[in-house]
């Protein structure tokens, strides 16, 4: 009787613990796709931004201006927005006044960032973006899209000690497509050079806000 | 007539051997299993030991005086780093490790420090103490940035970066430490993966920031235990 009883408990053991297993992958999966859909909170990097002026400065080389003419005033435009609304920044100056001005002034680059911000209005910080590279496939390789936009991100605090000299600064870059073997064929330069623009310029803001960031992003 | 079975009676063996032989083999088993066992379980002992008494570890080259206001200074007199914002990644970097850690309660930032050293004129030049003071500090910690460099032979991706260390007493202007003159030597050497060679401006500047990054908690090692493992350096 007693074994029996003893066999009855192992088979209901086995019957549980089979039970149990598959249950267990079903929990990761679901666990696998929560985190795939899910989001996390990202603090910005600098915070000098709260309750001062700013003024979006972006400075691309003379060979991807004349490639792309209209990314600078893009990214401009982009990152100036995007601080606008996600900041609590005293003021700014719109995107096109600054391009308008660079522009008109093509000497700026030799101005020193203190004379730089005074001819901005007198804004307190300067977010210079510079731009190195940017690129859609790879150099000699017109088959196959492999974008690229790198550059950095810096401040300049013009109302502080230092005002020639960046307060922070770091390199930035993201890529698309996100996987190999794109062409021609598939979609065109323009939507490469669109993304970057809007990836690149989404990382840079990103750094001055605090923001929720997919798990998934893949630059 | 069928032969008659040839049966004979076996001559038992005497139980007086047989039985030591016995007693022999069991004894080498035994043995055996007790010199294996400690063999099998070496992993688990060694387990066992590092949970016990904690992974090796160095101790820290000084130890700071919590309650002093204590400041930092980056020197890069030399021009070693190729960007100066640079200077303040390594100061952002000792900092947070010093503070992560609680070595010091009252730290002043090194933008203080870099504002009063930055005062200097080659007529007039600004002692470590005057600095100290000038920012209210009873403990400086100067580094000097002596090399940085992310490879020796512009070829192979080896970014290394030395720093000198001496800490002051701000009231006295007396060396605390080290007693060597030229100050604590610490180098840096950031371990690389093959294929992770910068190919891009971009990605220079983020090998120059990591090692930036790595130099200052390297230099704040110094002053805290740290495990082997992550050790950023060799004094």
């Amino acid at each position: 009787m007693a074994s029996v009883k003893r066999m009855s408990a192992a088979l209901c053991g086995a019957v549980v613990g089979v039970l149990v297993l598959p249950g267990c992958e079903l929990a990761g999966v679901v666990a696998s796709g929560m985190e795939e859909t899910g989001s996390h909170k990202v603090f910005s990097e600098y915070e000098g931004l709260a309750d001062k002026t700013y003024a979006v400065v972006v400075d691309a080389d003379r060979s991807i201006q004349a490639s792309w003419p209209s990314m600078v005033a893009d990214v401009t435009a982009r990152i100036d927005a995007a601080l606008a609304d996600g900041t609590n920044a005293a003021g700014h100056v719109p995107a096109r006044d600054v391009v308008l001005f660079l522009q008109t002034n093509p000497r700026w680059t030799t101005m020193t960032r203190k004379d730089l911000a005074q001819a901005l209005g007198g804004v307190d910080r300067i977010i210079l973006i510079e731009l190195f590279e940017f690129r859609v496939n790879e150099p000699g390789n017109r088959y196959v899209w492999d974008g690229v936009a790198g550059g950095s991100v810096a401040v300049l605090e013009t109302d502080g000690p230092f005002p020639e000299e960046y307060a922070y600064h770091r390199p930035m870059s993201v890529r698309f497509p996100d996987k190999q073997g794109y062409g021609p064929d598939d979609f065109g330069a323009s939507l490469v050079s669109s993304a970057l623009v809007k990836r690149f310029a989404q990382r840079c803001a990103w750094l001055f806000i605090d923001h929720e960031e997919p798990n998934a992003i893949t630059y | 007539m069928p032969s008659p079975i040839d049966v004979r009676v076996h001559e038992a063996c005497p139980r007086g051997p047989r039985s030591g032989v016995r007693v022999v083999r069991a004894g080498l088993c035994v043995a055996l299993v007790l010199l294996a066992l400690p063999l099998a379980s070496c992993n688990i002992v060694g387990a066992g030991y590092v949970l016990l008494h904690g992974p090796p570890t160095i101790p820290p080259e000084y130890t700071l005086d919590k309650t002093r206001t204590t400041a930092l200074l980056i020197d890069d007199r030399s021009g070693v780093l190729p960007r100066r914002i640079l200077t303040q990644q390594i100061a952002q970097s000792v900092e947070s490790a010093l503070l992560d850690k609680k070595l010091v309660d009252d730290l002043i930032s090194s933008r203080a420090t870099r504002m009063i050293a930055s005062q200097e004129q080659h007529d007039k030049p600004i002692s470590l103490q005057q600095i100290a003071r000038g920012v209210g500090a009873d403990v400086l910690i100067d580094v000097t940035i002596d090399a940085f460099s992310l490879s020796p032979d512009g070829q192979t991706f080896a970014p290394t970066s030395t720093a000198r260390v001496k800490v002051f007493d701000a009231e006295t202007g007396e060396r605390l430490w080290p007693e060597q003159r030229e100050g604590f030597t610490r180098t840096i050497r950031m371990p690389t993966q093959q294929g992770s060679a910068p190919t891009s401006r971009t990605e220079l500047l983020e090998a120059q920031r990591t090692l930036a990054s790595w130099t200052g908690i390297g230099v704040a090692q110094l002053f805290y235990k740290r495990e082997r493992t992550d050790d950023k350096g060799r004094g």
